[in-house]
């Protein structure tokens, strides 16, 4: 018998064909081997037989033939579909458990908030800060998300990831692995389970509850926050204590599913680009595009405006004179300095990645970023009051 | 399998394999012993123990290591023109990086808490503190020979079992590290960030369950490349198991470093122009505005400047910037 008593299969084990006796290539992703001479399907993780699921791949020709599809269709690449050549596909098949993650919170917490209050007008206009201690507390939830857990111990990939998400938006009905009629080739494209379910579901348990944590911490500052609101304007807070305990918490796993990636080469002038498809429907999941040079010029510029507008009101503030508007200026040009690094590696990077259904993903990440930097140093709602309302005011009333 | 038998002798050790009994010898100061006949491996200071022991599949020979390095330089801003004809495969070497895994499972239960488990497999918690969960790879060499980020992970690709033939395929560097001392320094944080969880969470104290776990070793294989473009030699550092690119060196053009540099610095004196527009729009004092956004603008211009300034250029993944500043794997 090839299986030793805890389902690992030792490296030293020699495995022969149960229909004709000969030799068998096995590695530890093995599940099923396909006999290389009389066709025979040998299982040799019987255990997995009916547990696992997996959705049916399209075949090669047919990826190949959805692959050109998109390069002629797709708005950056049509242009240049002459000139690109579609190399050899290769199909890797991805083990994923699909996480369901419902959770609540309680929450209480003390929060400095900082006010900035003003007197007088013109000349005599003097403003300053004053902090206030809030006390908030309430209830959270119920949050819920679902989660594609890949069953392999530390990988860590991108496109996995994408055809986890595109399977949750977009599922099929997977088949048994038992019912399925192999390819040898295909068997061997197949990676084996190495997580069990109870970890997949501590992990999306994990991930749920930190995005949990950082939700209730942000409620509990926008709390905090409005209950001032009415003595000035809000730059800022700070929460000196806080409790959040997640309450009836459900995790539902679902079965393992394997999903089919297929990863299509092409080559355009010199370079070689990767397009990651979902096996089962041909989808273009992930693509990596040449960079043209109006890219390059697009981002730079968009850099430079950046940069300009955020330098250009940051010295306006600095002008003021005024502690509150000095420290608003300092952010504007830290905000512009961060915005022009950002634009210049995107300029200068070798190829653009174009994930589905995230449009304009680089300009909404150079967002989130940006709107950290922010929650550093204040609110965001604090900010805008304080430069949209008094501040610009007070500027365009000079002279 | 009859029992490993060890015998040291003058900074070696002398090993017969519990699995096949050919006899070798390894130096004292190596954690792991891995046969090289049959590939059984085991640890020295443990032999009795079970071990995982993968290797992952070099799917990229150096030939098409060397092709996709090339190509890859090809794609790069300010890159020689003539690259792909003037430059010519040098050498290649096959380096098997060893690699500890390790799971990280540690829970900060409040006082009281219960998982209730239905028979569906479904979970329930009433009351919940802290958690952290994940999957960690650790170098198991001090030193790797090659410039390898910290934080590379396995993609997901196919393993095979670990087979003596890799000895001559390549390097394969012997694990070195204690694997039991690094799990602690590896637990830490996460243990640290349960407790801080846990803290916030529960009113009644919390006990901490620790069900993190050394899962084995995993060796991983890399192609150090070199070629060469007139007369100059370039190195390039490829993931042999799913091609990607780790560090690349590659010749600059002069007309390409030119062409980069200006661009930058015209992006900055644009930045300049439009901060000017403001302050002598707000202020009358379009010079101030200049200032202000130039120096707003001067981080992305040192990004063009370290990119350009020297001859050679180089790229590094970092796969905290995939997909967003580099290809995906």
């Amino acid at each position: 018998m090839a299986i030793s008593s805890d389902n690992e299969v030792s490296s030293a084990t020699i495995f022969r064909c149960r229909n004709c006796g000969a030799p068998l290539d096995v590695s530890p992703e093995t599940i099923v081997a396909i006999c290389s001479y009389c066709g025979y399907a040998n299982w040799i993780r019987e255990d997995l037989k009916e547990d696992i699921l997996i959705v049916e791949s399209l075949k090669d020709n047919e990826i190949l033939g959805k692959a050109r599809d998109r390069i002629e269709t797709d708005k950056d690449l049509r242009s240049i579909a002459k000139y690109i050549s579609v190399l050899r596909p290769y199909l890797v098949c991805i083990p994923f458990y699909f996480v369901d993650v419902k959770a609540e919170a309680d929450y209480s917490g003390t929060v400095n908030v900082r006010v900035r209050k003003c007197t007088g007008s013109g000349k005599k206009r003097r403003c300053w800060i004053t902090t206030y201690t809030v006390h908030v507390d309430g209830h959270y939830g119920p949050f819920s998300a679902s989660y594609p857990i890949i069953c392999r111990r530390g990988v860590k990939a991108f496109s996995a990831n994408a055809l986890g998400t595109y399977y949750l938006r977009n599922p099929v009905k997977p088949k048994y692995l038992s019912e399925i009629d192999f390819e040898a080739k295909t068997t061997r494209r197949i990676l084996a389970v190495e997580i069990d379910r109870k970890t997949a579901m501590d992990i999306a348990l994990d991930d749920h509850l930190d995005t949990l944590r950082d939700k209730v911490t942000k409620e509990i500052k926008r709390e905090a926050e409005s209950k001032v609101r009415w003595r000035g304007a809000v730059v800022g807070s700070t929460i000196i204590w806080k409790k959040i305990t997640p309450k009836n918490i459900r995790i539902r796993s679902s079965s393992i599913i394997i999903l089919p990636l297929y990863i299509v080469p092409y080559s355009y002038r010199r370079g070689v680009y990767r397009l990651f498809l979902s096996g089962w429907d041909g989808e273009t999941i992930v693509a990596e595009e040449p960079m043209k040079l109006s890219n390059r010029i697009l981002w730079g510029g968009g850099g430079a405006l950046i940069a300009g507008l955020l330098g250009g009101a940051a010295i306006t503030l600095f002008n003021t004179e005024d502690l509150t508007s000095i420290i608003m200026g300092a952010i504007a040009l830290a905000i512009g300095g961060y915005s022009s690094w950002y634009s210049l590696k995107m300029a200068t990077r070798p190829v653009r990645v174009e994930v589905i259904g995230e449009k304009f993903r680089a300009i909404k990440e150079l967002g989130e970023k940006v709107g950290k930097i922010l929650s550093v140093v204040g609110s965001f709602e604090g900010l805008i009051q304080v430069i949209g309302r008094e501040a610009i005011h007070e500027f365009l009333s000079k002279d | 399998m009859s029992k490993v038998e060890l015998r040291r002798e003058k900074g070696f050790v002398l090993i017969r394999c519990p699995y096949c009994t050919a006899e070798y010898r390894v130096p004292e100061t190596i954690t792991y012993a891995t046969c090289p006949y049959c590939g059984t491996t085991f640890r020295l200071a443990k032999p009795d123990a079970k071990i995982e022991h993968f290797l992952f599949k070099m799917i990229f020979d150096k030939n098409s290591a060397y092709k996709l390095a090339r190509d890859f330089a090809t794609q790069q801003v300010g890159v020689v023109e003539d690259l792909y004809e003037n430059s010519s495969f040098e050498s290649a070497t096959l380096y098997y990086v060893p690699l500890y895994i390790y799971e990280i499972n540690i829970k900060a239960l409040c006082r009281g808490e219960k998982e209730e488990t239905s028979e569906k497999g479904e979970i329930e918690i009433t009351v919940h503190g802290g958690e952290e969960i994940s999957y960690e790879l650790v170098k198991a060499v001090d030193k790797v020979p090659i410039p390898l980020p910290d934080d590379y992970g396995f993609p997901a690709r196919a393993r095979t079992y670990f087979k003596p033939t890799v000895l001559k395929d390549g390097k394969y560097l012997q694990p070195n590290r204690d694997p039991m001392e690094l799990f602690d320094d590896v637990k830490r944080p996460s243990l640290e960030q349960a407790i801080e969880e846990a803290k916030i969470s529960c009113d009644h104290g919390y006990r901490v369950i620790d069900n993190s776990k050394y899962h084995g070793i995993a060796h991983y294989p890399f192609w150090w490349i070199k070629y060469k473009y007139r007369g100059k030699t370039y190195n390039a550092l490829v993931d042999a198991a799913d091609g990607t690119i780790v560090y690349l060196e590659y010749p600059l053009s002069m007309s390409g470093r030119l062409f980069s540099l200006g661009g930058g610095m015209a992006s900055t004196l644009v930045a300049g122009g439009i901060g000017s527009l403001i302050t002598w729009y707000i202020l009358k004092q379009p010079l101030l505005g200049f200032i202000g956004g130039f120096i707003a603008a001067i981080p992305g211009f040192l990004v063009t400047a370290s990119k350009m300034i020297f001859n050679k250029g180089k790229y590094k993944f970092k796969p905290g910037e995939e997909a967003l500043f580099m290809p995906v794997r």
